[in-house]
């Protein structure tokens, strides 16, 4: 009994974990990387996701109008 | 925002660490904390980023124009009568316009430049500059838009079309931008920059037609800037104000020829008569800086040297044919062409009396 409870136990957890990652991945398609695990920071886990990038990113400051050197 | 793309990491650069060069905390996921300390733009402290593999084209660039900006602050020091450098406050305000037109490494090399509004050229790969998105980008008002023709009325310039020649490189090497590591105080003191004699010269050239023989390869006559018969008419601005207001006259389309009194035999432009374009100082220029006026205003030009990029065989000048085609009338009678008083506000009349032509037209 307390191994059919632990099988399904078992069972249930990887179901969780399959769902919320698929939770997580719909809003940001993980980047397709080229990196190993220890290789990827917050720098590239951001920087190489346009959309996230664009949710944060600050807005342009506005036009300063016409300049330049010649 | 700064999207970097995959393939940067295939690239030297790429190989490199993010932090390495641009700091913060890359174990934070959470932008402000993972953003502290950043570095946004490593080659502005070049010396600490790329020396390391870059150390000679550091160590000369240290004394490039591009860099130093030394044009423009002998300028406001001749004019002004002291250097701002010393007054903190005078350069907190030169920093924040000015100032954040000079250039690093990476405006050229990553990045359009950040005067330009920024933006990465290639996903952050490193490459050679970009003639819209970089050099454009700064120098577009004037010879960009001379070399490229978008002027109405006017032709682009006749080296664009050669080979190679819709690059700015044509002609201004990556030894000329990077800077030979003399430094400068003013643009046209620097040697390394290209020269119309660089590919024009020689007997050939002389010998070509009587033009060239009086105006160029005669010592007893005056020489003449290419120029000053190859160039079309050229933009000219007014009125520039720090304060946000930027140029606040109108820009208008002129030919000036000027004498050349503007000291740079050293640099082989031994010309004695030379195309002139206006450039937008007035006396008020700093006033948001609280520099109500220039005391020494006086001490240099208002129209200063020029090398306009709108070359043509043909010009106003050089065609010759038709009823108003004389020599005499387009050059030697007439004085349109010429720097005048006329042509001179009057607070800008002493700044230009060394190079004004109203007391000897050419005969």
């Amino acid at each position: 009994m307390n191994g059919k409870i632990f099988k399904f136990s078992f069972l249930l957890i990887v179901i969780c974990m399959l769902i919320f990652q698929w939770g997580c991945t719909e809003k940001y398609e993980p980047v397709p990387s080229k990196f190993s695990a220890s290789e990827e920071t917050s720098c590239t886990h951001c920087h190489l996701n346009a959309a996230l990038l664009e949710e944060v990113a600050d807005p342009l400051p506005p036009d300063e109008g016409e300049s330049g050197e010649g | 925002m700064v999207h970097v793309e995959e393939d940067f990491f295939a690239t030297s650069h790429g190989k490199i660490s993010c932090d390495a060069c641009h700091g913060g905390d890359k174990t934070a996921y959470e932008k402000d904390a993972a953003h502290q300390n950043i570095v946004a733009v490593p080659s502005d402290e070049d010396s600490i980023y790329c020396e390391g593999c870059h150390k000679e084209l550091v160590d000369k660039y240290a004394a490039s124009l591009h860099k130093t900006q030394e044009g423009y602050f002998q300028r406001i020091e001749n004019r002004l009568g002291y250097s701002i450098k010393d007054n903190a406050t005078l350069m907190q305000n030169y920093n924040a316009e000015c100032g954040k037109c000079h250039v690093s490494c990476g405006q050229c090399h990553v990045q359009r430049p950040i005067a330009a509004k920024g933006g990465f050229l290639d996903g952050h790969s490193f490459g050679k500059p970009d003639r819209d998105n970089n050099c454009v980008a700064c120098h577009g008002s004037r010879v960009g838009s001379e070399y490229l023709g978008q002027d109405e009325r006017y032709y682009a310039d006749a080296h664009r079309y050669k080979s190679g020649g819709s690059q700015c490189t044509f002609c201004h090497s990556g030894e000329e931008m990077h800077s030979s590591g003399t430094e400068f105080d003013y643009r046209y003191l620097d040697t390394d920059m290209p020269k119309c004699e660089d590919c024009h010269f020689g007997e050939d050239f002389i010998s070509a037609n009587s033009y060239h023989q009086l105006h160029v390869g005669n010592q007893y006559l005056p020489k003449l800037q290419c120029q000053v018969c190859h160039s079309q008419d050229y933009k000219n601005c007014n009125g520039c104000h720090t304060g946000g207001s930027g140029i606040t006259g109108e820009s208008y389309f002129k030919f000036k020829i000027a004498k050349n009194n503007f000291n740079l035999e050293a640099t082989g432009k031994d010309y004695d008569y030379v195309t002139v374009r206006h450039i937008p100082i007035v006396p008020d220029t700093y006033a948001s800086w609280g520099i109500a006026d220039l005391p020494y205003f006086d001490s240099e030009p208002t129209w200063k040297y020029t090398t306009p990029h709108n070359i043509q065989k043909w010009t106003a000048r050089t065609d010759t044919t038709g009823s108003e085609g004389s020599c005499s009338v387009k050059c030697h009678d007439s004085v349109e062409y010429y720097l005048t008083n006329s042509d001179l506000e009057a607070f800008e009349v002493n700044a230009n009396k060394d190079i004004i032509m109203d007391d000897k037209l050419p005969k």
